[in-house]
């Protein structure tokens, strides 16, 4: 294996072992922060928080507020008291590093802890202030609403999901500029690409999350991840105690969803069983018109006439079906294991396919099947054999059948009917068509981290993929022979990072390292003669490409509310299975493909929270550089949109993104986000025509640029009845109208644009007082709006959904 | 006391997200836009005589043009984005093109002010396949829109009548197996009440065999019935043209056609029995009297792949030189293509001293009086357009207006009226 390092990636390493220089040793402390108030929300003044044995205490403000600081890790007994009241007292554990954060309330001469929130226990907020330019979206307020996470995430500032349709639609992620596959999805940190298409993050419900984490640029060792442009991990609630829930949502366009999800432990023997299922369903039937929605006959003189909005189309070959379930069974909390589990997931997928790359090429019968199934293992432990020594593993093989069924003869116009037959078939491709591609993933992954002092830990990650594709057509294409023969493809990814906290923790870091490796059997068609007949036959091609990269992650607090955070990688993206290998319907494979190449860096600054036990507000705000190489991108071949994924393209660019959070008394909460990105073409020469390229330093085209959110939450307690809470948003979207070509090429006021769009959604849920039961109400695109992600490709309109959660079991 | 701070927090606080949004909802300055390109106006008082289209990648672009001799014209900042894939045909006063983006065929109105779709006609629904591969000048009041055979050898068709662009006509055709080969593509030219059809035969889904010899089939047009199959052993390949028309029909009513065949056409090969050659049709047949052997003119081997006729026995051709390359991809982006100039009548074929080019680079003219205007984009050296004099040696030009080059393929001038 040849070794090549740019200064970039040298300079890199040079941080990485600059961090592993020991300095003099600190000791490791915790922050006891919080606020009292009495039954009304009013601050109390002077009230006494101390840990009973210590010294350790501090009076409450005249706004309430208290602080103890340097509290060393360990065991305590905090006691709140007050002239009049009776002390309260509860067991805390403090460990380094944490902020644990108090709301006391005083209700009449007691004292009650009315709630403990310990700052920092989350892995996103241990990674923040290491750092990364981590977004961390708390999802359980949502999870009794029928919002799916494509929309949840798309208010976040420098994330933009581009859909083309309804439930179950194609979908593409935007992070701070970049794009598509450079963006990856794990959940629970195990990639979510071996998951099957059921399992993707559009049809997830959030009913079974508890947070999602977004890592833009940087992305940190412990993820296994070659990703580019940055993450998102779904992470699920992983404690231990006994429930049984389910809920059931439903809506327009007939779309249901149906999720059950519980846990059981045996109490004595550790045993413990988990399942997590659902079923979506849509027919996805709503109305679309204006450019592109037409239809035409002899007597209209075959003049296309558009749908209007009064009279729209109504998708007709667009509907989604998906069953999904997750069973696990092992063990937890054993001396042996903290969980050890086996499992498996097992779905089906069924979809219709109602148009081309845009809608003006309608389909009425092409259909997709998937079937899936994955049996894993997956083990933690945390203080294996050694104290600060934690790992765990996960190993699965993912079995996947697609079958994309293309062999209608008929033609279809928007009105759902036959308007001519093809004695070709085939309404995609041209020719008839049933494709079945097979697919085995063997996927390993081991991650582990050792404390090596109390200021440093050190990371290690391993994620070993092995590809195995091959496919059959009833009809046997000659195009798809080289996508039907076997084809493989094998990523390894090795990740070492040292975490450390420096200056009494107010500077923390973690540098790393990363270690690509790809290797790719891809097939080729070549035309030959054999015995003096030409012959179409497929070789293979090996191609084996292996990289380093790494990176630096610090934050320094400048003052309890001031934080610098600032990041930077040399990120190496291996090609995807679908990239590499093809799909079998419209992407061919490319047996010469490379990685993409990015150096990334983010540098932001987080004011706040400042909280006066009034008026709570947090800035953010986050520059970032992308300088992308090798950048792949699918490029149409041929008239029909077929093509393949070709390196052709380097981009560089910058942004900044604002990000605003203001709070009321904790039961309004205001966010507003805007992101501007500055992406331009860096490809001096065209590597398809290896000529100098005239759209250097052009701004990338069909590429939004300029995304705001702003919006509302409200949180009401004993509404009607005593106990119960309310829970409503108001949320606004707005993405600024961008080109489809190149801005530069052709007249402004003539050239295709993505529309600006305004969108508003809004939502109410209540949970009833014994906090089993709870009903949701969601409004989507309230003001009933033609919108585009995507050219042509018409999202749906107004909708409205119902949701019922119950919590049939629960001891938690 | 509560209710009073959340009524007056809750209005502050809608003012703020009015205001957020009415922040970033505002259009962005000239400053956000890319790159800005040099404003051009348009001619105020006239129209454009010419259009020219090219493309950048997968983007294609149409502009109009006063001068195709001087000055330079450009797609940076001026034009219409077009998804013709090389479709578009001036005719009767305006321009048609297939827009594959929409499903329909265009047809596009030159003004003072730029181009102006005036109509559509949905291709999705006149023909089965969805779209049509060939959009083809009849005349000036007449479209023929075809595809190529499908799988069950039927030819879907549609006859436009312009400037009214209705369509008079809608129908299919089967052509027929011809020697076990099956019929892969068709493409040809109107004469009087005849189409002479030039055709590709091969073998269904590999596209690896082929006859021996050219093939034309005849109908009655616009009717496509009481067919006829003309057969030349001048050599073999396809008839059917590709990037460019395959046939012309000079001013005594003689049809001339020029074969493809090369190392990259399905592997065909280049052997020396199978020559680049014009053949000629005469009398509803061929002229086995006449075969004009462009292999033969020209050191190495050669392949003559479309040519335009500019009038009295001249036609101007891309001669692809066989030898450099290695591979299809090499015609594509290198300088082995060149301009040849073709005496159809005394068969003798020379070529200009004018810069080679990548095969898709130097594509379709426009002749106007005794010049020939062709976009030629080579790789490495400047664009332009090149005025070839037809007349005398038809060897002399003139270096036109500059193009913008680079990894722009101007692949067509139309003349707009």
């Amino acid at each position: 294996m040849k070794f090549n390092a740019n200064p970039r990636q040298l300079l890199l390493l040079f941080c990485f072992f600059l961090c592993l220089i020991p300095l003099q040793a600190q000791e490791e402390t915790a922050i006891i922060r919080g606020s009292v108030k009495n039954q009304a929300g009013e601050s109390l003044v002077a009230s006494r928080v101390y840990l009973e044995g210590t010294d350790f205490g501090a009076m409450s403000d005249e706004k309430g507020f208290f602080e103890i600081q340097g509290v060393t890790a360990g065991s305590y007994r905090l006691a709140v008291s007050r002239i009049g009241s009776e002390s309260y007292v509860q067991e805390i554990v403090v460990s380094a590093g944490q902020t644990l954060r108090l709301k006391v309330r005083l209700t009449g001469k007691d004292v009650e802890m009315d709630e403990v929130e310990i700052e920092g226990e989350t892995q996103s907020s241990l990674l923040e202030k290491q750092g990364f330019s981590v977004e961390a979206i708390d999802t359980r307020q949502l999870q009794i609403q029928s919002i799916d996470i494509n929309r949840v995430l798309d208010r976040t500032a420098g994330v933009r999901v581009r859909r083309s349709g309804g439930m179950g639609s194609d979908f593409i992620y935007s992070l701070n500029g970049m794009t598509g596959n450079a963006i990856r999805f794990f959940i629970d940190g195990v990639p979510m690409d071996y998951f099957g298409s059921s399992y993707s993050i559009n049809n997830f419900p959030t009913t079974l999350l508890e947070r999602v984490e977004i890592y833009k640029g940087v992305v940190p060792v412990s993820l296994g991840s070659d990703a580019l442009g940055g993450v998102v991990n779904l992470v699920t609630d992983q404690t231990v105690y006994n429930f049984l829930e389910a809920s059931y949502s439903f809506g327009s366009f007939n779309t249901h969803q149906a999720v059950v999800s519980g846990q059981w432990k045996a109490p004595n023997s550790g045993l413990t069983t988990r399942l997590s299922a659902f079923y979506n369903y849509s027919d996805n039937d709503y109305g679309v018109w204006g450019r592109g929605v037409t239809y035409a006959t002899p007597e209209t003189g075959f003049r296309p006439i558009e749908f209007t909005e009064e009279d729209p189309a109504i998708r007709f070959n667009d509907d989604f079906r998906t069953a999904n379930a997750k069973v696990d069974i092992g063990f937890t909390n054993q001396s042996w294991a903290d969980q050890i589990f086996v499992g498996a997931v097992i779905s089906d997928l069924d979809r219709g396919i109602q148009h081309g790359q845009t809608m003006g090429t309608v389909f009425g019968d092409i259909r997709y099947t998937e079937n899936f199934l994955m049996p894993f293992l997956t083990y933690r432990k945390e203080d294996l054999g050694i104290k600060g020594l934690n790992t765990d593993f996960f190993l699965s093989l993912a079995m996947k059948e697609g079958i994309n069924t293309d062999t209608s003869t008929n033609r279809y116009d928007w009105r759902g009917e036959v308007i001519n037959i093809n004695s070709n078939g085939g309404e995609l491709s041209g020719n008839q068509s049933r494709f079945t591609l097979f697919e085995d993933a063997y996927v390993g992954r081991w991650n582990t981290t050792y404390e090596l002092s109390p200021r440093h830990k050190l990371g290690m990650n391993f994620t070993y993929n092995n590809i195995q594709r091959d496919g059959e057509d009833d009809f046997a294409a000659w195009f798809r022979i080289p996508l039907v023969e076997p084809q493989s493809l094998q990523t390894l990814f090795g990740g070492l990072s040292l975490e450390s906290n420096w200056l009494q923790e107010r500077l923390t870091t973690n540098a790393f390292v990363k270690y690509y490796g790809y290797e790719a059997a891809v097939n080729e068609d070549v035309l030959i003669a054999i015995d003096g007949v030409q012959q179409t036959i497929s070789r293979t091609i090996e191609n084996q490409k292996n990289t380093w990269g790494g990176g630096l992650a610090a934050a320094f607090k400048v003052s309890p509310n001031i934080l610098l955070k600032l990041s930077a990688e040399q990120a190496t993206r291996l090609p995807s299975a679908t990239e590499a290998l093809g799909d079998g319907i419209t992407i061919w494979n490319n047996p010469f493909i490379q990685p993409e190449q990015s150096f990334n860096v983010n540098l932001g600054t987080v004011l706040g929270p400042f909280d006066n036990g009034v008026h709570s507000f947090k800035v953010s705000v986050l520059g970032f550089y992308r300088d992308t190489k090798d950048q792949l991108l699918f490029t149409v071949l041929d008239n029909r949109g077929n093509g393949a994924f070709i390196n052709i393209a380097q981009t560089e660019g910058k942004g900044v993104e604002l990000d605003f959070n203001y709070s009321f008394r904790d039961f309004i909460e205001f966010t507003a986000n805007a992101t501007y990105l500055d992406i331009r073409n860096n490809q001096s020469f065209d590597i398809l025509t290896n000529q100098p390229n005239i759209v250097y330093r052009d701004r990338l085209r069909n590429t939004p640029y300029l995304m705001a959110n702003a919006g509302f939450r409200f949180r009401f307690e004993d509404v009607v009845q005593e106990g119960s809470r309310l829970f409503a948003y108001l949320q606004s979207g707005y993405v600024h109208e961008y080109f489809l070509g190149w801005p530069s090429l052709g007249s402004q006021d003539q050239k295709n644009k993505i529309p600006t769009q305004l969108v508003f959604d809004a939502g109410v849920g209540y949970t009833f007082p014994s906090q089993r039961f709870s009903i949701g109400l969601d409004l989507s695109n309230a003001l009933n709006e033609q919108v585009y992600d995507n050219f042509l490709l018409q999202k749906p309109g107004r909708a409205v959904f119902g949701k019922l959660t119950y919590r049939i079991l629960s001891d938690n | 006391m509560m209710s009073k701070y959340l009524f007056s927090t809750s209005k502050l606080l809608a003012i703020l997200l009015a205001i957020f949004i009415g922040f970033v909802s505002c259009e962005d300055d000239e400053s956000d836009n890319p790159t800005p390109p040099p404003t051009v106006e348009p001619p105020e008082t006239s129209i454009s005589p010419f259009s020219l289209v090219a493309q950048v990648g997968e983007e294609e672009y149409m502009t109009l043009t006063d001068d195709l001799l001087t000055g330079k014209i450009s797609i940076i900042g001026q034009g219409i984005e077009t998804q013709s894939f090389g479709s578009a045909i001036a005719a009767g006063g305006h321009i048609y093109m297939t827009n594959f983006g929409e499903g329909t065929i265009d047809q596009i109105q030159v003004t003072e002010e730029g181009y102006e779709k005036v109509n559509s006609l949905s291709a999705a629904s006149l023909s089965p396949a969805g779209f049509f591969r060939i959009v083809q000048k009849v005349s000036e009041t007449e479209l023929l829109l075809m595809n190529w055979p499908d799988d069950s050898a039927s030819v879907p068709y549609a006859v436009i009548e312009l400037p009214s662009f209705t369509v008079s006509t809608t129908g299919s055709f089967t052509v027929p197996r011809i020697g076990g080969y099956d019929p892969v593509e068709i493409g040809g030219i109107v004469k009087d009440d005849k189409i002479y059809l030039g055709t590709m035969f091969s073998k269904l889904g590999t596209w690896d065999v082929f006859p021996d010899s050219l093939i034309t089939l005849v109908y009655d047009y616009p009717s496509f019935t009481n067919p006829d199959t003309l057969v030349s052993r001048a050599s073999l390949g396809t008839v059917a043209g590709f990037t460019g028309v395959s046939a012309i029909v000079d001013e005594q009513g003689d049809i001339y056609q020029q074969n493809i065949r090369s190392k990259h056409w399905y592997n065909m090969g280049t052997r020396e029995e199978m020559p680049s050659v014009v053949v000629r049709i005469r009398d509803g047949a061929y002229d086995d009297s006449y075969s004009f052997n462009i292999s033969d003119q020209f050191p190495g081997t050669v392949s003559l792949i479309g040519f335009q006729y500019v009038g009295n026995g001249i036609a101007y051709g891309k001669l692809l030189d066989e030898d450099a390359t290695d591979e299809w991809g090499d015609a594509w982006a290198n300088n082995f293509t060149s301009i040849v100039r073709l005496d159809l009548y005394n068969q003798t074929a020379t070529k200009l001293d004018i810069p080679a080019g990548p095969f898709i680079a130097i594509d379709e003219g426009v002749v106007v009086d005794d010049k020939f205007y062709v976009p030629i984009s080579p790789v490495g050296s400047t664009a332009h357009i090149y005025e070839i004099t037809t007349s005398g040696s038809g060897l002399e030009f003139t270096v036109g207006a500059e193009l913008d080059g680079n990894n722009v393929v101007a692949n067509k001038i139309m003349k707009n009226e």
